[in-house]
């Protein structure tokens, strides 16, 4: 059965549409059937994929009309083990995909103003009853921020351990239609390490619809 | 590590908590509330400017069968509607300003 994972956060910039290609990428090298749903108007993750060669897998449905979202996750679904869904930095668009959600994966940077953003789509999320895990992206493990930020997220929710580290190499590989993990450099290792390991525990939080 | 002295985000979180700016950006009905009106284009904020001038938007409900008449009328003139409509508008509020001075 398909597992919809929506990538949402009130807030642009925090790192949505690069973790989407990212965890789209290696789900896909890893054997499993992906779409991804770009519903963000700026239309950043199906650019992307274009940049990528339009390939079959992961495959890529845009809904750039509200009233369309709907209808594109479930037919993304019906081509895939997994449909990962990148949203705008709103809460338009976002109320609708979180009702079709297995899990709602918040990614937050180390930041005040990330934090302070968080709120809503927590009530949302938790008033459709559906399972949300936060994911502290871009931060370094040397900020003092990283475990204030961790801390205060703790008080809202699952923090997952796994976070994502600031490299160059995601907002690079992004212009190129790949991912971090998969540029041939010594420290995209890192990179492919960390995504490698979310998308373990996402995947694993999705396919038993945890609650968080 | 980095030279900065420690910074507690949950105590910054709630430092803030009876804001109202808080209450409202900080909750699905709030922040909802706070779109929509961002991406309401009938609040007479300036939406367009063109060389000569600049316009409006003026969201005003009037019956259908004035505004059929207003279409027919495009349609027969060939004039914008924006000329008509501003051309009565002009017409109506001179006279009500004449009547008061």
């Amino acid at each position: 059965m398909t597992k919809t994972i929506v990538v949402a956060a009130c807030k642009g910039g925090s790192g949505k549409t690069t973790l989407c290609a990212a965890l789209a990428a290696h789900a896909s090298s890893a054997g499993q059937r992906v779409s991804i749903v770009d519903a963000d108007p700026q239309q950043s993750l199906g650019l992307w994929y274009e940049r990528r060669g339009w390939p079959e897998n992961p495959g890529c449905f845009s809904a750039a009309d509200e009233h369309d979202l709907r209808g594109t996750i479930a037919k993304a679904c019906t081509e895939a083990d997994w449909v990962i869904v990148d949203l705008p930095g709103s809460l338009m668009r976002t109320d609708i995909a979180i009702r079709h959600a297995d899990l709602i994966l918040i990614p937050v940077r180390a930041s005040m103003l990330d934090l302070e953003a968080v709120n809503p789509i927590c009530e949302v999320g938790d008033e459709a009853g559906v399972a949300r895990v936060f994911v502290v992206n871009a931060a370094d493990k040397d900020w003092k921020l990283l475990g204030s930020a961790m801390d205060a997220l703790g008080e809202l929710g699952t923090v997952l351990p796994e976070t994502i580290r600031y490299h160059e190499g995601h907002p690079a590989a992004m212009a190129i239609g790949q991912t971090a993990a998969e540029l041939k450099s010594p420290s995209s290792r890192i990179a492919k390490t960390e995504i490698t390991a979310l998308w373990a525990a996402v995947s694993k939080r999705a396919a038993r619809k945890a609650r968080a | 590590m980095g030279d900065i002295g420690p910074v507690d985000l949950k105590a910054a979180l709630r430092a803030q908590l009876g804001s109202q700016r808080r209450k409202v950006s900080g909750s699905a009905s709030g922040r909802r509330a706070l779109e929509r009106e961002a991406n309401n284009p009938h609040d007479a904020r300036l939406t367009r400017g063109t060389p000569r001038s600049t316009t409006v938007q003026l969201n005003v409900e009037i019956p259908e069968d004035l505004k059929q008449r207003l279409v027919n009328e495009v349609r027969a003139s060939g004039d914008r509607m924006v000329l008509i409509v501003s051309r009565a508008l002009i017409a109506e509020l001179e006279k009500r300003e004449a009547a008061r001075a």
